[in-house]
């Protein structure tokens, strides 16, 4: 099916107008950023308006990439910029504007370089739009690379805590994926000239290129996956952030690794590359303990809701290793529901934390005295411990019971550790709603009532889609 | 008539928590009241007349991810909802008169809730529905109590027990692989991990229902006034451990470690409720261990009839007369929740007495009327029960009088809105179950009326001020020490180590100092110094000559 009115093209391309309009709007003296705020809000929300437009003539049923745009770029070497969704990727898509809305309710009062942080969101918005409906392994390098541009300007402007030392991880991590993933790449198209993302699993090399194009395409998704030892930069970006927007863009960089292996893994995974699965498998297993351990001794909020964020991102890439269609299904429906939770979740933390450090006042009890917020935090809750709120329920029942089908003993020990992030976040919620005197947290506090009008929306958004996954799509 | 009344429930408690916050909100618990009672007098004209309707709506799903709703009656379906309708409607009318319960709306809006999530759950065909039907109770508990650390702890066990269910269906999905409840006989005869399924689904029935190990969250419900207490015990999330055993009982009896764990495991926590009920001195601790008892009785019953699960919710009017008369006592005596604060009151509220040993003997009648192979179970239940029972009521009754003047001045017998409708109870009970003409009737009363007259464990009482015992918490202290200081060690030591020293100091600084270090050279080399640059050309020469020599070769 090919798209019309290049739809695809559009949703990359309309956040890079808005990218324009945010860079020439003016400044107010009392609202400085407002105006690139409101151009950044009102470009997210026309570009949900036409990904929903995009579902509406999806076929649902097909596994296959739709709507394929092509664009010629270089004529000699022959490289092209092919674009093409399926409902896998549109929703993941949609999920990622979602939460990047989620992200932009939280910086609302921000004024501390507004301007730039909208443009950089935008652009990584564009890039990471551009990364998911890339149809071909050049359009899936450059956007895998390009997306890291702006990440990299929102860590170094924003990172607060110990930028320096951040920032050198978050490069040092990706750069080496980038410089492996090109050299992959680059080798794919030596053998077989410009190929589709849905060829690459039927390609055949030889057995030492074999190892070596798997080996760096692995080692490339992977730096961006917090699996052992790659975790370390994520969590200590993650932990460093204390602006919500930036927290979620950066943990949204997962799911490009995720994504990356969905993509490119063969079903069923031949030899050598099984021998990867297997270990990258018990890695993810002990990591996915480890992380969880630790965001249970950790009293830093934000650690926690990266733990949380791991756990269930390696949840999300053992599930892929499956390659069954029906767990990959329910991994994107279940991928939709984790990304709107974890991001709701941390720009509500981080309103708390910011008022917490602005007013001085302890946060601990703090849900007692602002019923939106506690309302809000206690259903995401909730709803992120995997309770029948949400997509996940369901859905991560037909991924663990497929993991588990694989080997019960992982699978034990991966419930464990979702039992314990589960109690992280629970141990977390009763913290801020357990009532303390030293908490002089008031009314005033608590967040906006339209801020809090989104928050129903995106709850609403979570029960409806416990329901039914694509409840917003209606067939044409 | 299940669809509707499950609609109904939800629309008359979506309604009642719009006005939860106006005004004569004692009016509105009434009308409240009153229609539980319609819609119970029209689930009873549905009964009698076999009307059971068939409600199936596909739900959720996308491709092969299909669910129902199944919301169909069966003649045993709406004979057990008749039954916990008519202890929700006892619970709301209790709310509804209690003073001690600030927010009745709210709580009773909490019980039609509740009920419709058991519709849910009881009526489930698959295992979407059970999990949510179990699931909502927990989430509903969890809205129930207003105390933080007893919230904590309720969800914390919820959270366990729905995260075992979880895991044991999906084990068995995996091997059969069907949602349906029906197909789970075919797990016995091909089913891979049977102990392991068997083993989580008991851990998700203890955890629920409060058995021995798993009880602090609901030992934690003294907090909470004595209606909610009940509330809680008798439809939240321990009622939904019957369910769970009984529906899921073909994965149960597909391992052979079953029958000894829940014989063991009953019998522990049976010894454990008698133990702690005689050296217990608060009235609503009293309470809950008599709720527990029930339970364990009730999977114990359930255990040997498979079919029992209507019987069982019919005891639960009799389960519920316990605590009453216990609530009764506490209001009698100003509020007074501690036996050695009471003593020697069936002088002066002669009718509280006599209106409690009338109780006793209703609820010992209930419990007569069972099939023979539950009958050791039945007995041996009462036979604790009673145990428990007479020494609080023999130290509250007859013992020495402890009460202080002003509670001896405030003496009194409860009102008519409570006695009245537990004497319709006692008749009711008295009707439905003629206890008088059974000869075990009159040897278990006359062995209560004989303990409560001998009271033969009244030195338990001289731990009533020891705090030590009474405030014993040997599980929480136990978890703490077994479970969760090793973990928070654990977790500390691999942060610190791994985090820190290998991958910080070690991979990172590793990188860093290798950088640092070619960075250095390369400066040396492109420092002013003429023969750092010739060095250079050299060797690049000296590359260039060797690839050429290798290519010549090759």
């Amino acid at each position: 099916m090919n798209s019309p009115l290049a739809l695809l093209s559009l949703i990359v391309a309309l956040p890079l107008f808005g990218v324009f309009f945010a860079l020439t709007s003016k400044d107010d003296a009392d609202k400085p950023g407002r105006n690139a705020f409101n151009v950044c809000v009102f470009t997210l929300l026309a570009n949900i308006v036409l990904i929903w437009r995009i579902f509406m003539i999806l076929d649902e049923e097909s596994g296959s990439l739709q709507l394929i745009e092509r664009f010629r770029w270089l004529a000699n070497p022959e490289i092209n910029i092919m674009f093409g969704v399926d409902t896998f990727s549109l929703l993941l898509i949609l999920a990622v504007h979602l939460s990047v809305l989620a992200g932009l309710a939280g910086v609302r009062r921000n004024i501390v370089k507004q301007k730039s942080l909208m443009v950089f969101t935008l652009l990584f918005l564009s890039m990471a739009t551009g990364f998911f409906v890339a149809a071909d392994i050049f359009s899936f390098y450059i956007f895998f690379e390009a997306m890291l541009i702006p990440l990299f300007m929102i860590v170094g402007i924003f990172g607060e805590v110990k930028k320096q030392g951040t920032v050198y991880r978050f490069f040092l991590y990706n750069f080496l994926g980038a410089i492996i993933l090109f050299s992959a790449v680059m080798l794919i198209y030596h053998m077989h000239g410009s190929v589709t993302l849905e060829e690459i699993a039927g390609l055949k090399w030889t057995r030492r290129l074999d190892v070596y194009i798997w080996g760096a395409v692995f080692l490339a998704f992977l730096s961006r996956i917090p699996v052992w030892p790659f975790h370390f930069w994520i969590s200590s970006v993650c932990a460093g952030l204390r602006n919500p927007l930036a927290f979620i863009v950066t943990a949204l960089l997962p799911l490009t690794g995720i994504y990356g292996f969905i993509r490119f893994l063969p079903e069923p995974v031949p030899f050598p590359l099984n021998v990867f699965v297997d270990w990258i498998s018990i890695i993810g297993i002990v990591t996915m303990l480890f992380i969880a351990l630790i965001g249970f001794i950790n009293k830093d909020s934000q650690y926690k809701i990266f733990s949380y964020i791991t756990v269930y991102y390696i949840l999300y890439l053992l599930g892929a290793f499956s390659g069954d269609e029906m767990v990959l299904l329910n991994i994107g429906f279940s991928l939709f529901s984790f990304m709107l939770i974890f991001s709701s979740l941390e720009t509500l933390l981080t309103h708390i934390l910011r008022k917490e450090e602005q007013e001085d006042i302890r946060s601990s009890g703090f849900l007692c005295k602002t019923k939106r917020l506690s309302f809000a935090c206690s259903y995401l809750t909730i709803a992120a411990v995997g309770m029948p709120l949400s997509a996940i329920f369901i859905n991560n029942f037909f991924i663990l019971s497929k993991l588990l089908a694989s080997n019960v003993k992982m699978g034990m020990v991966l419930i464990f550790s979702l039992v314990m992030v589960g109690c992280t976040l629970l141990q977390e919620l009763f913290r801020l709603k357990t009532d303390n005197p030293a908490c002089r947290a008031d009314r005033n506090d608590d967040i906006s009532f339209p801020v809090f009008a989104f928050f129903i929306f995106i709850m609403f958004i979570l029960l409806m889609s416990f329901i039914n996954p694509l409840w917003f799509v209606i067939d044409e | 008539m299940i669809s509707q009344l499950f609609f109904s429930l939800i629309a008359i408690a979506l309604l009642a928590l719009l006005v939860v916050q106006g005004r004569r909100r004692r009016i509105w618990s009434f009308l409240l009241l009153a229609a539980c009672g319609f819609l119970m007098y029209e689930l009873l004209l549905s009964f009698r007349e076999d009307a059971f309707s068939s409600f199936v709506y596909q739900w959720g799903g996308f491709q092969n991810l299909q669910f129902s709703l199944h919301l169909s009656g069966t003649p045993e379906i709406d004979k057990i909802l008749l039954s916990l309708l008519g202890s929700a409607v006892g619970l709301v009318y209790l709310n509804s008169v209690y003073w001690g319960e600030n927010h009745k709306l709210t709580v009773n809006t909490a019980v039609l809730l509740n009920v419709a999530a058991f519709i849910l759950l009881l009526c489930s065909k698959d295992f979407v529905q059970l999990m949510v039907g179990s699931s909502c109770l927990a989430i509903l508990g969890f809205y129930l109590i207003p105390d933080m650390e007893s919230k904590r702890k309720f969800i914390f066990y919820g959270f366990l027990s729905e995260m075992a269910l979880f895991t044991a269906l999906a084990v068995v999905y995996e091997v059969i692989p069907s949602m349906n409840l029906q197909d789970m006989e075919q797990f016995s005869t091909i089913g891979r991990h049977k102990d392991l399924v068997a083993l989580l689904i008991l851990l998700c029935v203890f955890c629920q229902a409060g058995m021995l190990g798993f009880q602090n969250h609901i030992l934690d419900l003294q907090t909470l006034t004595f209606n909610r207490i009940m509330i809680f015990c008798l439809t939240s999330l321990p009622l939904s451990s019957l369910v769970i055993f009984t529906k899921l009982r073909p994965l149960l009896v597909a391992s052979q470690y079953t029958e000894p764990v829940l014989s063991i495991w009953l019998a522990a926590a049976a010894a454990w409720c008698l133990v702690a009920m005689l050296l217990t001195d608060s009235l609503k601790a009293a309470a809950i261990y008599l709720n527990l008892l029930f339970y364990a009785f009730s999977l114990a019953f359930l255990g040997v009839c498979p079919d029992g699960l209507d019987r069982v919710i019919n005891f639960f009017p009799a389960a519920l007369l316990l605590n009453i008369l216990l609530m009764m006592v506490n209001n009698a005596a100003s509020n007074e929740l501690y036996v050695s604060r009471l003593g020697g009151l069936a002088r002066h509220i002669r009718f509280t007495f006599v209106l409690s040993l009338a109780g006793v003997a209703a609820f010992i009648g209930s419990f007569l009327n069972v099939p023979a192979v539950a009958e050791k179970i039945a007995f041996i239940y009462l036979a604790v029960v009673l145990t428990g029972l007479s020494s609080i009521m023999s130290r509250v009754f007859l013992g020495k009088a402890n009460a202080d003047d002003k509670v001896m001045a405030l003496l009194k017998n409860p009102s008519p809105l409570y006695w009245l409708p537990l004497i319709g109870v006692f008749v009711w009970l008295g009707w439905e179950y003629p206890f008088w003409r059974n000869k075990m009737f009159y040897a278990f009363f006359g062995a209560f009326i004989l303990l409560l007259l001998i009271a033969p464990f009244r030195f338990c009482g001289r731990w009533s001020d020891d705090e030590d015992v009474q405030e014993a918490d040997w599980f929480n202290d136990l978890y703490q020490i077994v479970i969760l200081a090793p973990l928070r060690l654990l977790g500390r030591v691999l942060w610190v180590l791994v985090d820190f020293i290998v991958i910080e100091r070690s991979i990172i600084g590793t990188v860093a100092q290798t950088s640092d270090f070619l960075v250095s050279g390369l400066q040396k080399l492109q420092g002013s110094v003429r023969q750092s640059y010739l060095l250079m050309i050299a060797l690049g020469l000296a590359v260039l000559l060797l690839n050429m020599g290798y290519e010549y070769y090759e």
